[in-house]
């Protein structure tokens, strides 16, 4: 008698495990579902930016805007880059987190999300010293940046943000490494031709 | 010979006293303006409309002054003094006379070139035909760090919005000279005038108006806004001819304007606000779903167990 309702007990307690696991499983799925739709979203937008004529402005988009677009080849990765770093904006796409216009001289910051499937900055720890980095402007200009550092560091150290030499172009890419506890730094610098 | 001689120089006076009388004939007398009203010819007289004086008409210019027939000069409706000439008296002589002196002699009465009440009427209605708000727009460009506001003049047209409107803008300058000198006729519109001076006018109008029409090249007006000359700075003049057309009836009107254009560059300085950042962003793919999935999975298996193991010892 008393097994019995045990085993009713555990039953029940199953049941709900199994509802729990099926929730966490569909919002998995819809977080990387979301991610993917997002990343189409962003070659659509990265399409309309590159036909959009000359401007000096930003381009409106949403709440925000887009400031230029960042292509790494190696890891097939091209996004828009927004204007500002917020919550939203980093689901959305790359943001500008300090620095000037893009190609401007001066140390550029860019941040986005070191996601598990790859997305937005998932697949940085994959880039080596000498990889290429494009940065194209609203001005349709497009510049070559190669990668002269990769190192890790602390979520407080803004020197990283800091212009080391204000004629020429930096560029500093940053995304969470180790859970949340460091920050993976990625760094380049202009190609003078 | 002599008789010859005779005969030849008084042809040749026949001749030209014809000539002459058929160059006066066509020509209209000066200082007599004449008015058509009601089917009755009034001739004003410059200096005259105050005053008292008799005339005489006749077929004839040879006429003997001591022969002439001599009238009281009539009123019209506002008292100015008048000739009173009928249609089959076109193309006869007139005699004034005032003071026992007569002041004016044969001179011709040609009525081709009456205008009637109805055209002096008209041309006071010049500039008040369509009705037209005159107003400023100011645009604002920014180029580089300077802001940039041009005003410039506007004409809206406020009349019927059941009409279409076209226009043509004119430079008042040498090369436009009809509207130059309708711009000086408008100016006297206003001012006081006397009916030898209204019909005067109104001749001068006449010609100016339809030779303007005649040469008119016209837009559509976009918006019932009619913007002053692009190129036009503060102070030039300029005139807007408007045509409206409703209901199969076709208006013309002009307006006199001078631009005005005020341009206001304004540099910008921007207050760069820096903001100091004391974190990196946070940047990471939070795990904790897959956590959560992780041990939900291990609750999953443990549950299992312990119900095969209740399951078990039920069976024994």
């Amino acid at each position: 008698m008393k097994n019995n309702k045990k085993l009713i007990g555990y039953k029940i307690f199953l049941i709900l495990l199994i509802i729990i696991a099926i929730v966490i499983i569909v919002l998995i799925a819809k977080k990387y579902i979301g991610n993917q739709i997002n990343e189409q979203k962003n070659d659509e937008i990265v399409e309309q930016v590159k036909q959009h004529e000359k401007t000096s402005e930003p381009i409106k988009y949403g709440n925000d805007s887009i400031i230029g677009i960042i292509s790494i080849p190696k890891i097939k990765l091209e996004y828009p880059i927004l204007d500002k770093t917020t919550k939203e904006n980093m689901r959305i796409s790359i943001t500008r987190f300090s620095g000037g216009n893009v190609n401007e001289n001066g140390n550029l910051a860019l941040a986005g999300h070191n996601n598990y499937d790859g997305t937005m900055f998932g697949k940085n720890k994959q880039l080596v010293l000498g990889d290429k980095i494009y940065l194209t402007d609203l001005q349709k200009n497009t510049v070559e940046y190669e990668i002269n550092s990769i190192f890790k560091t602390d979520p407080n150290d803004v020197s990283i943000l800091e212009t080391r030499d204000e004629d020429i172009k930096e560029l500093t890419l940053i995304t969470c490494t180790n859970g949340n506890k460091e920050r993976l730094i990625i760094k380049a610098e202009e190609v003078k031709k | 010979m002599k008789k010859l001689y005779s005969k030849v120089v008084l042809i040749l006076m026949v001749v030209f006293f014809a000539i002459s009388m058929c160059t006066v004939v066509n020509a209209t007398a000066e200082g007599m303006q004449v008015l058509n009203s009601n089917d009755k010819y009034l001739i004003y007289i410059d200096g005259l409309l105050g005053d008292t004086y008799y005339y005489a008409i006749e077929d004839n210019a040879g006429v003997n002054e001591d022969d002439l027939n001599w009238i009281a000069a009539k009123d019209d409706t506002e008292g100015n003094k008048v000739v009173e000439v009928t249609k089959e008296q076109a193309n006869s002589y007139l005699w004034v006379m005032q003071n026992n002196e007569i002041i004016k002699t044969a001179e011709p009465i040609n009525l081709e070139d009456a205008v009637t009440v109805e055209d002096v009427n008209e041309m006071k209605t010049l500039t008040n035909r369509i009705d037209v708000t005159i107003d400023t727009v100011t645009e604002t460009t920014r180029e580089d760090d300077v802001i940039r506001k041009v005003t410039q003049g506007t004409l809206e047209i406020t009349d019927s919005k059941n009409a279409t409107y076209s226009y043509q803008i004119v430079l008042l300058n040498d090369e436009n000279s009809d509207y130059v000198q309708l711009e000086e006729l408008v100016n006297k519109i206003g001012t006081e005038m006397n009916m030898y001076e209204n019909i005067e006018l109104t001749k001068q109008y006449n010609e100016l108006w339809n030779n303007i029409i005649e040469n008119a090249k016209l837009s559509k007006v976009k918006d019932n806004t009619i913007m002053q000359p692009e190129d036009a700075e503060d102070g030039t003049k300029y005139a807007v001819l408007l045509q409206k057309e409703e209901d199969g009836e076709t208006t013309y009107d002009v307006q006199f304007l001078t631009s005005y254009k005020e341009v206001e560059n304004t540099e910008t300085t921007e207050t760069v606000k820096k903001e100091v950042k004391t974190a990196l962003p946070v940047t990471f793919d939070n795990p904790i779903l897959f956590i959560a999935l992780g041990v939900v999975l291990v609750a999953i298996v443990i549950v299992a167990i312990r119900m095969r193991k209740v399951s078990k010892k039920n069976e024994k």
